[in-house]
């Protein structure tokens, strides 16, 4: 037992020092550190990969969303925080394309975790997929003080129309 | 709650908040440790190990840094913080914590059967199987499908989302709220159910207990077996045999309940040095001690005193004892109607006026005079004389003056039972006599069964306590009713003829045992004991003191005990137990465990009367007496016996020509000779009864 236990100490020693310094043993190597990634991926949480939302949702609009869209005026900047790795992201990605299609006061821009992680914590973002939105003057629209996010894609429709006509 | 239970409780709710501090607004998430904390919570602070092992490994690299934190507690601490610090076992705490308010109230004792054999635990390999399968789907689906069904999960993050941003429905969410009711369910049957069975860190921290430098520590020397850590274990651990299990979680509720302070957690460090950080209790050192409550005071059979095991401190508890509760409490014997007799107490002045009694006058006797209105001065007038005496008195009374008709009609106005016998006047005698209280009592379906030579007997004595019980009353299920009428007498049936003298001979009997018998109570094995099945099952343990070391030996006629063996069975600890003789004779290996299991089979058994060749203040006697005892208390009484003492009827022995001792005797093709283990006693019973097998 106790040649045992001394392996098992150089061996969490050696597991632990390797991780920290980056010696990636797996057939796939990725950049950055482990305890780096580890910070990622605790730090923006995938909601469909913890099963908080659904997975599958419709792009095409309903004839109430297009209604309610058509009437609108002004010019609205959306945003959309996304990840490589996300699986509902193109989801979102795609029904807001729908929105830019329909009305073109409507225009969106996509943020991704691997190019542009400083937006990510400038609007404090920890949720995957986010979407939140600018009036002309660039200023985010807020609700209660704070930013208006929308988080996941369950009813995003909705919700999105939604915030669209708070925009104003 | 124990000193280091408040600790780590306190340590418990600190962690749950450091954990979860980021509602300050700190985040240390490239952090990770061995704890059940789910990342998605919009407070957690640190990234959940699980999370993290199946994100890398769908990644497609080896989680070196993952398991090297892990690794690096584990190899230090072991599964420590299992009990200190996951939020997840304070979860299972709290429940537990809840469940065990529920039975207080209840009051059901607390006391866990003997656990399996060590092959059917199956806890580590079932919490392997939840981490190996949690890694081949997320490897399989590219996804990380074990938190879509975590528990945590499903508290930490869930109920935030939902509340945050409105009830929306998907599968998962169905399956995951689904599980985490299941498992609420199962925490309250089975403590610490996930640690237990499932937690797939668990599976890696619980083998690290092995060789991890914090080691459960047992000074094996005094231990006396009270078995008290293995009841406290959420776990169900049996901690002395299997000190660094693999289920453990470290939460040293064994350590803080040990009365004695044999465990401790130390550092083993690659067993080279050991450390205690624990400071232990300074074990007191047990002597044999004899607790006996016919020292000056109360009169009774004088017990031969040595001078090395008697320390003559006890006497202050003896005090305490025999003077609880402003006097001694005497039951006199009751009729039909009157479940409980008159009582008359002694108080302690009066005690104290009287100072030393005669010897060898009973108890009972003693009290009944002072219930009469004797004075203090007349106790010391030899008993004798003054038995005699009031059997003229009596006997003027009863036969012959009063026109028979008339005592017809008082006997039935008080058993409502219209016959009556005339007893032989050395029966009647030898009845007056009777200085031991008994209890009898008739089963059958109408109280004209009854038989009248019973009742004559009943009449004639103040110590019978007799009791008619219908046949279709609940209270008859227990007795044996195949043979209607049937009697009970002190809680043994009676199956020979209702004849006089058989009776009689039978009541000789039981005189007999109780004069010759002693309770004895060994107080070590009372240490912690909650349950208190004895006091529960019977009044007289109410008047003993329940010590926390040494022995107590109370001959039952001092105790009013009519030896039924029903605390024999009940105490599930073997701290009760009887001896034939006036020693204190020890017996350490003596259980009865193997009877009990198999007290269905033994309540087959047709009614049969043992005789039971044994010799006084010896070992294997004594074993083969309990033994005898708490078959005929299974048996539903249907095993009555009688003790023969080899010693002084040897005619007895010759004639049954008995060859070793203790022997149990029936016929000549039914017997048991020599020494008693639990098996031949099974075999003994398999004769007997319906059973084969």
């Amino acid at each position: 037992m106790k040649i045992v236990s001394i392996i098992a100490f150089i061996m969490a020693f050696v597991l632990l020092i390797s991780g920290i310094y980056g010696l990636n043993i797996g057939p796939v190597s990725i950049e950055g550190r482990q305890y780096q990634q580890a910070n990622q991926i605790g730090s923006y949480i995938c909601l469909s990969c913890i099963g908080l939302t659904g997975s599958t949702v419709s792009h095409t609009l309903t004839d109430d969303t297009i209604n309610r869209l058509k009437k609108i005026d002004y010019p609205v900047k959306v945003w959309v925080f996304t990840s490589n790795d996300c699986p509902t992201c193109p989801d979102a990605k795609a029904i807001i394309l729908n929105f830019t299609v329909e009305n073109p006061n409507i225009s969106y821009e996509e943020i991704k975790l691997e190019t542009q992680g400083q937006f990510f914590d400038t609007y404090a973002v920890s949720e995957l997929p986010t979407v939140i939105f600018f009036n002309k003057d660039g200023v985010v629209l807020r609700k209660n003080n704070f930013v208006h996010k929308i988080i996941g894609i369950d009813r995003l429709q909705e919700k999105i129309i939604e915030a669209i006509e708070m925009v104003s | 709650m124990g000193k280091i239970k408040r600790i780590r409780t306190i340590s418990q709710s600190l962690s749950l908040i450091l954990i979860n501090i980021g509602f300050l607004g700190i985040f240390f998430k490239h952090l990770t440790g061995p704890v059940f904390n789910c990342y998605a919570c919009p407070w957690a602070s640190i990234s959940c190990p699980i999370g993290l092992l199946q994100n890398f490994v769908i990644n497609g690299q080896v989680p070196t840094y993952v398991l090297g934190t892990m690794g690096a507690v584990f190899v230090f601490v072991g599964s420590a913080f299992c009990g200190w610090v996951c939020p997840f076992g304070f979860f299972q705490d709290a429940i537990d914590f809840v469940k065990n308010i529920f039975k207080k109230k209840n009051k059901k004792p607390r006391r866990k059967t003997p656990t399996k054999n060590k092959s059917k635990d199956f806890s580590l390999i079932t919490r392997l199987i939840v981490l190996v399968s949690t890694l081949v789907l997320a490897i399989r689906y590219v996804d990380t499908i074990f938190c879509k069904l975590c528990p945590i999960g499903t508290i930490e993050a869930t109920f935030p989302y939902q509340i945050a941003n409105g009830f929306s429905y998907n599968i998962w969410l169905g399956a995951r709220i689904g599980i985490l009711i299941f498992l609420i369910i199962m925490f309250f049957i089975i403590s610490r159910f996930w640690c237990r069975y499932l937690c797939p860190i668990g599976a890696l921290a619980g083998p690290s207990n092995k060789i991890s430098l914090l080691k459960l520590f047992h000074s094996g020397n005094n231990c006396e077996g009270c078995n008290i850590c293995k009841d406290v274990c959420p776990l169900d651990i049996d901690v002395v045999k299997d000190l660094n299990s693999t289920r453990c979680t470290r939460c040293a509720d064994c350590v803080d309940k040990c009365p004695k302070g044999h465990l401790a957690f130390g550092l083993d460090i690659f067993g080279l040095v050991a450390v205690s950080p624990f400071k232990k209790k300074k074990p007191k050192v047990s002597e044999k001690k004899l607790v006996t409550p016919s020292t000056e005071g109360i009169p009774g059979k004088e017990i031969p005193q040595n001078a090395e095991t008697l320390p003559t401190e006890e006497v202050d508890v003896l005090d305490e004892f025999k003077y609880r509760e402003k006097g001694t409490l005497v039951e006199r014997p009751a009729y039909m109607g009157f479940k409980k007799g008159e009582r008359v107490y002694l108080p302690y002045e009066e005690v104290k006026k009287i100072g030393v009694r005669p010897p060898k006058t009973s108890l009972s006797v003693l009290l009944k005079q002072y219930s009469e209105g004797r004075l203090a001065e007349d106790y010391n007038t030899p008993a004798e004389a003054f038995v005699e005496e009031k059997i003229e008195e009596k006997l003027k009374d009863i036969p012959k003056s009063i026109p028979k008709e008339e005592v017809d009609r008082r006997h039935f106005e008080k058993f409502r039972v219209p016959k009556r016998t005339e007893l032989h006047l050395e029966h009647l005698k030898y009845l007056k006599e009777l200085n031991v209280p008994m209890d009898i009592k008739a089963i059958s379906n109408n109280s004209n069964e009854v038989p009248a030579v019973l009742l004559a007997i009943v009449d004639s004595t103040d110590q019978i306590n007799f009791e008619y019980i219908n046949a279709r009353d609940q209270r008859a299920e227990w007795y044996y009713r195949d043979n209607l009428p049937s009697v009970y007498i002190n809680g043994k049936y009676y199956n020979g003829s209702f004849s006089e003298d058989e009776i009689l001979y039978k009541i000789k009997t039981e005189r007999y045992l109780i004069e010759n018998i002693s309770l004895i109570i060994d107080y070590r094995k009372c240490i912690g004991c909650n349950a208190q099945s004895c006091k529960k099952t019977c009044d007289v343990f109410k008047k003993i003191p329940i010590l926390d070391e040494g022995y107590g030996v109370y001959p039952l006629s001092n105790i009013g005990c009519s030896l039924c063996g029903k605390c024999l069975i009940e105490c599930d600890r073997g701290g009760v137990s009887f001896i034939f003789g006036e020693k204190l004779v020890t017996d350490s290996n003596f259980s009865i465990e193997m009877i009990k299991k198999n007290s269905e089979l033994i309540s087959t058994v047709y009614p049969e009367t043992v005789m039971l060749f044994l010799e006084k203040n010896k070992k294997h006697s004594n074993r083969a007496l309990n033994f005898t005892i708490a078959l005929s208390y299974l048996s539903h009484g249907k095993l009555s016996y009688q003790i023969i003492d080899v010693v002084r009827n040897q005619e007895a022995v010759l004639k049954r020509k008995i060859g070793a001792i203790p022997c149990f005797w029936i016929s000549d093709s039914i017997q048991v000779a020599g020494m008693v283990s639990e098996s031949s006693i099974l075999a003994f019973i398999r004769k007997l009864s319906k059973w084969k097998g």
